[in-house]
């Protein structure tokens, strides 16, 4: 595989997930970036944290392999 | 906005000078080596981008590099989890979290790149819970100890400011209302130590109002015969020089006398003074400070030594006789 074309293809992902954007790509998955208002967490141990702001990238993809294997 | 597959390959055409074809087949190269990796139960790494991998469900899942996250993320880098009082019954429960953990990452989801039937794993370490609760278990005692010592200083000066009010309040509405004798500390005479000892033992006790009222109305009846007393004593002989009673002789005011009252009101000294005077005493209204506080002292009698007055005073009526003590006249 070119490494030209995997260079190309990190910076081009990068910068359009940075702008906000998502990536759709046909027969493999769709990348998104999420953004997470701040928010009260509680631990178990009772602590009670807020939680900053912050934007999550998630990949979702339809593809599925069997455990059976 | 949303960058479809045609756009990407645009984008890479544009990016690389690739032919539109080769970029097509080098992206479905890409994508056949992440499924293939994965499907063989390894996870393939994209260098300063992310990690592809199956879950232990069998879903294809990528975990961007932590320089992707960041990027992503930079305009909240640094912020941390700030912690809440525990009290508040406002936080909102957390489910996702059992480990106490309060990392930012925590919430991104790891998986091994060995084993595709086992469960994920975090690369790093998990953090230790250890250290997140041991200041909550100290917080909440360090608050109330806070409030207590705050509630307790505020109670300590309330009792001082109380404390302070009756002190300086009570003999001063003593004399106002009740019009009785304010006692005081027995003064340092300059005779003999005995003689000091037992002035100090009788000091001036309180006289009930009815005493006071009898003393005024008798007072009112013998106004004039005292007038008259006064003028006569202008020229005295050698043995009325002292004593407890007659007129009050110039030349003897160097000596002592018994002090049976004391007031911190001028008027109410004279007045008393006036029944004494009445009742055929040698009487003496002397100003002293007394703990930066200026008393007037009704003394009767004058005296040539403590003795001479220590004697006297055991003829005076009750209670008299025994609350007094003697001071020198001047």
């Amino acid at each position: 595989m070119d490494t030209v074309f995997i260079k190309a293809f990190k910076e081009i992902l990068r910068e359009q997930l940075v702008e906000k954007n998502s990536v759709e790509i046909d027969g493999f998955g769709s990348f998104e970036v999420i953004h997470y208002e701040q928010h009260q967490k509680r631990y178990s141990n009772g602590k009670v944290v807020m939680m900053p702001p912050k934007d999550i990238l998630e990949f979702k993809s339809n593809i599925k392999v069997s455990n059976d294997n | 906005m949303t960058i479809d597959r045609t756009k990407l390959v645009d984008l890479l055409i544009e990016k690389t000078s690739l032919s539109p074809i080769e970029v097509e087949n080098q992206l479905e190269q890409l994508i056949e080596r992440i499924l293939d990796a994965a499907d063989r139960g390894k996870a393939l790494e994209i260098k300063e981008f992310g990690l592809f991998f199956f879950d232990q469900e069998g879903d294809l899942k990528f975990e961007p590099s932590e320089e992707l996250s960041t990027e992503i993320s930079f305009k909240y880098a640094g912020m941390k989890p700030v912690e809440l009082k525990p009290e508040r019954n406002t936080a909102i429960p957390d489910d996702d979290d059992p480990s106490g953990s309060i990392s930012a990452t925590d919430d991104l989801i790891v998986v091994p790149k060995s084993d595709r039937k086992s469960p994920p794993e975090k690369p790093k370490a998990p953090p230790n819970p250890k250290p997140a609760a041991k200041p909550i278990s100290k917080q909440p005692n360090r608050k109330k100890r806070d409030r207590s010592a705050v509630w307790a200083l505020l109670a300590f000066f309330a009792i001082l400011f109380i404390g302070a009010l009756i002190y300086f309040n009570r003999p001063m509405d003593s004399v106002s209302e009740n019009s009785i004798a304010v006692s005081e500390p027995a003064p340092q005479e300059s005779g003999s130590t005995d003689s000091q000892e037992m002035v100090t033992d009788n000091e001036p006790e309180i006289v009930s109002n009815e005493t006071s009222a009898e003393i005024i109305e008798e007072d009112s009846i013998n106004n004039e015969p005292v007038e008259e007393q006064i003028v006569e004593a202008t020229v005295p002989t050698e043995d009325q020089m002292y004593g407890l009673t007659g007129v009050v002789v110039e030349e003897a005011n160097n000596e002592y006398s018994i002090v049976i009252h004391s007031f911190y009101n001028e008027l109410r000294a004279e007045d008393v003074a006036e029944n004494f005077s009445a009742d055929g005493y040698r009487v003496h209204i002397t100003a002293r400070v007394v703990d930066s506080l200026e008393v007037w002292r009704v003394s009767l009698g004058q005296f040539e030594s403590i003795p001479d007055a220590q004697e006297a005073a055991l003829t005076l009526p009750e209670p008299f006789n025994e609350n007094n003590f003697i001071q020198r006249i001047q």
